[in-house]
């Protein structure tokens, strides 16, 4: 049972709620139910703390949120240095704090761990034009050149996986107002889709593949289906799109500017932030993140040909089912295919709960510290 | 031409990997704690090689707050 609560009030796991001099305390019970005690003092919390773990993403037994991360550390802290109590002993509480401690995310020195970029709305941004979006990110001049190939026609597929905390509908959602009406669901294993996109074709995988399986054989399935698309685009489920038709608009304006097999990431991780807005071909292999690639028709028809690809997905002890990004990013290397990205970001990553690692948040280097519906909110 | 980016070195093997515990580039991680008012240094987990950064710039919501942050190369 996770909280799901925007609110203290509503939040299931709140009890014995009293004024202590001017601070509002409450019983947190879920910490409790991890532990698997009734009562300890450090499990009366504050109002700013209960105030925090609802602006952040539900917490659940299963994997915490940074402030119940904060408040469990402390738990199992002073229980373990009690030697334990009563239903928790000694060694539980120690393997309890580890826990807490590695589901804190390594963020960087100007980031809120506490906030969840996945509930911001870029609702009001519906009306703004290509050019709105080219004055923060400008095109490239190359893709001004009548010689170029340009990207009218597009195949769309978005890869799933099951996740404790949805992202499909948003992310899906975020793709269609974004101009690409028809995205296909590639899902991999047991992913309920919401009503909201049960028009939408799908293929579902069952049993379920991997990132990697699923990946490859969705981009090859893309082309199979429309192998004369001028532009593959390539989706993760916790993918936000500015969601707005204008984008499509730009990115039609923009790709594609080099002759030739090129791939586009949408998405400019943290890392790759450059200082001179626009269109960079990356100088070495991509490594930091696979959220949203779009692909050229020859590129598309070098991976599906590469030895990489399937080398690949035959490294020992099931290496081969992630890093997408980091075999893209070999891939592109080894064929000597340019891989072209934003920065500003023009998708962000919103995963809380990744489906392939335990612990990995779309955090620092896993997110766009600027995400282009951000900065025209602020402009 | 297309400009071309300037980016760190990092580790491109295994920088995809999840940046907890060992940092987003395996360098480590430094664990502060919200004492109301500042952020104090509560576990220091460097890598080889690997020096704390700057302290969470974000102040804490609630007292008692952790925060985890990347470790930088030095």
């Amino acid at each position: 049972m996770s909280t799901g609560c925007i609110a203290p009030e509503s939040c299931p796991f709140r009890e014995q709620v009293c004024n202590v001099a001017d601070d509002e305390v409450a019983t947190c019970s879920l910490l409790g139910n991890i532990i698997g005690i009734e009562n300890h003092p450090a499990m009366r919390v504050g109002r700013d703390a209960c105030d925090a773990c609802c602006d952040s993403y539900p917490p659940s037994q299963q994997d915490l949120n940074p402030v119940v991360a904060s408040l469990l550390f402390e738990l199992s802290e002073q229980i373990a240095d009690a030697g334990g109590v009563t239903g928790c002993d000694r060694e539980r509480a120690q393997e309890l704090n580890r826990w807490a401690e590695q589901s804190l995310p390594a963020v960087a020195a100007d980031e809120d761990d506490c906030i969840d970029i996945g509930r911001r709305s870029y609702a009001h941004l519906k009306g703004i034009s290509p050019d709105t979006i080219a004055k923060l990110l400008p095109r490239p001049a190359e893709s001004n050149s009548e010689s170029k190939s340009k990207a009218e026609t597009w195949a769309v597929g978005i890869t799933t996986a099951p996740r404790r905390l949805p992202t499909l509908e948003q992310c899906a959602l975020s793709i269609i107002d974004s101009g690409w009406s028809d995205p296909i669901l590639f899902i991999d294993g047991d992913v309920a889709v919401p009503a909201s996109l049960s028009r939408l074709d799908y293929c579902r995988r069952q049993p379920a593949l991997g990132a990697f399986p699923n990946y490859a054989l969705s981009l090859a399935e893309l082309f199979m289906r429309d192998p004369h698309a001028d532009a593959y685009m390539m989706i993760q489920d916790d993918a936000m799109f500015l969601g707005v038709p204008a984008m499509r608009q730009y990115l039609q304006s923009v790709l594609w500017p080099l002759n030739g097999p090129s791939i586009a990431s949408l998405y400019c991780s943290r890392k790759y932030n450059q200082q001179a807005p626009g269109w960079h071909k990356f100088p070495a292999n991509w490594v930091w993140g696979a959220v949203a690639f779009v692909f050229s028709r020859d590129a598309v028809t070098e991976f599906l040909t590469s030895p990489l690809v399937h080398q690949h997905r035959a490294l020992p002890d099931d290496q081969g089912l992630s890093k997408v990004d980091v075999l893209v990013g070999q891939f592109a290397t080894a064929a000597n295919i340019p891989v072209l990205f934003p920065s500003p970001s023009l998708v962000q990553h919103i995963g809380t709960v990744s489906t392939i690692w335990n612990f990995a948040r779309a955090v620092n280097a896993r997110q766009a510290s600027q995400f282009l519906g951000d900065l025209i909110r602020a402009h | 031409m297309m400009q071309t980016a300037t980016i760190p070195s990092m580790n491109e093997e295994e920088s995809s990997a999840p940046p907890h515990s060992s940092g987003p580039n395996g360098l480590g991680y430094t664990l502060w704690r919200f004492d109301g008012q500042e952020w104090q240094i509560k576990k220091h987990c460097a890598a080889e090689g690997a020096v704390m950064g700057p302290p969470p710039a974000v102040d804490g919501r609630f007292k008692g707050q952790l925060r985890a942050t990347a470790c930088l190369a030095s």
